[in-house]
């Protein structure tokens, strides 16, 4: 197997324990709100994204036509945009358009967090690594619920909930720790997150909302402050040279 | 819930079709490297940046039973010990460099432990 593809899967692991949680989670909300049983599985096979998943079961819940879910699964999953443009800058340039059309599947806040890890440019094998064993763990939870989700015990499961904070840790401290900015960077949206939560109900945005206002007023002030100069040191990924993260 | 299972799969598809497009019109659009030292610095900070708000504070309830209510995942405030503990080990690891998986697996450990241990002693 291609050392990368393979590489890929096994750096998803994190992502894949983490999915396997959330997507269970999902299919359980999506049967408990009246969802027939197999529209989470296909939600899950042709989605992947939690914040949209939720939030199409969620406006259904309130009452409303398609229309209205369609409005709400945009607006919230504006973050992919940002995402998307974020791995857009690490492809590598042998990566073809049908290619760029395929990683656009793996464009999840997860997997470009991993990809981004990587101090290289991406490869397309990389990408379909961690694509293939997050698609699996979210589509396998999803399954799980499905199917009763008798096979985990249900405490095995709320543990793996922390999962994927721990890996969004573990990406966003190594950096914090080296670089001054990024660590303010990261301070000022966990603050504004958490002030945004703990608005009054009546004018609080929702948690989807919270997360992009932080995240990008955050993002404008540190890249006002300390802009950066377009790095040309990237170096290919490679399945011969070892990757700097498997010396940390 | 009032869709028919036939509204319910147009519902599906089109918001698939939706998140699809968002997330691969960019790619496709640029395809560059760019040079503007703000864009630069702005498209290296923001998924840190988004990461960290995803974080703080929903971490500290993200081992809630979700069988109960899955709803509340992500909007309840009440902090779990298991997750609490959960986030210091995931903290103290990440500090030491230590990679993904490990940090993942040893944050659910600490919560799996933590929880069954306050389940007992009856919290």
């Amino acid at each position: 197997m291609n050392k990368l593809l393979k590489k890929g899967l096994i750096d998803a692991l994190p992502i894949f324990f983490g999915y396997l949680s959330v997507g269970f989670a999902f299919g359980i909300y999506a049967l408990k709100s009246g969802f027939p049983i197999w529209s989470p599985i296909l939600m899950s096979l042709t989605h992947l994204s939690g914040t949209g998943q939720f939030a199409l079961v969620k406006v259904a819940n309130t009452g409303s036509g398609i229309f209205e879910i369609c409005i709400a699964v945009s607006v919230l999953n504006i973050r992919y945009i940002l995402m998307a443009l974020a791995i857009s800058q690490r492809l590598s340039p042998s990566i073809s358009i049908w290619q760029r059309l395929m990683i656009a599947m793996a464009d999840t806040d997860e997997i470009i967090a991993v990809a981004l890890k990587s101090r290289t440019l991406v490869t397309f094998s990389y990408m379909m690594g961690l694509f293939l064993s997050s698609y699996a763990g979210w589509n396998l939870g999803t399954l799980l619920s499905a199917l009763g989700g008798t096979l985990l015990p249900q405490c095995v499961i709320n543990a793996l909930g922390i999962a994927l904070y721990a890996m969004f840790i573990a990406i966003i401290i190594p950096d914090a720790k080296r670089h001054r900015p990024m660590l303010y960077c990261i301070s000022i949206a966990a603050i504004l997150n958490i002030i945004l939560k703990f608005l009054p109900t009546d004018v609080r945005p929702n948690a989807s909302w919270s997360i992009l206002i932080a995240g990008i007023v955050a993002a404008v002030i540190i890249s006002a402050i300390y802009p950066e100069r377009a790095s040309t040191s990237l170096e290919e990924q490679s399945d011969i040279v070892p990757q700097k993260e498997n010396k940390q | 819930m009032n869709l028919t299972a036939t509204q319910v799969l147009y519902a599906v598809l089109l918001t698939a079709l939706i998140t699809y497009l968002l997330r691969a019109v960019p790619l496709l659009l640029l395809r560059k490297q760019l040079t503007n030292p703000f864009l630069v610095a702005l498209f290296k900070y923001m998924p840190f940046a988004l990461l960290s708000a995803m974080i703080f504070p929903d971490i500290f309830n993200s081992t809630a039973d979700i069988t109960i209510d899955p709803a509340t995942k992500n909007d309840t405030t009440i902090p779990l010990i298991s997750a609490i503990m959960g986030f210091i080990v995931a903290l103290i690891l990440s500090l030491k460099d230590k990679k993904l998986p490990t940090v993942a697996a040893a944050a659910c450990s600490v919560a799996f432990i933590v929880e069954r241990i306050s389940t007992l002693l009856n919290f």
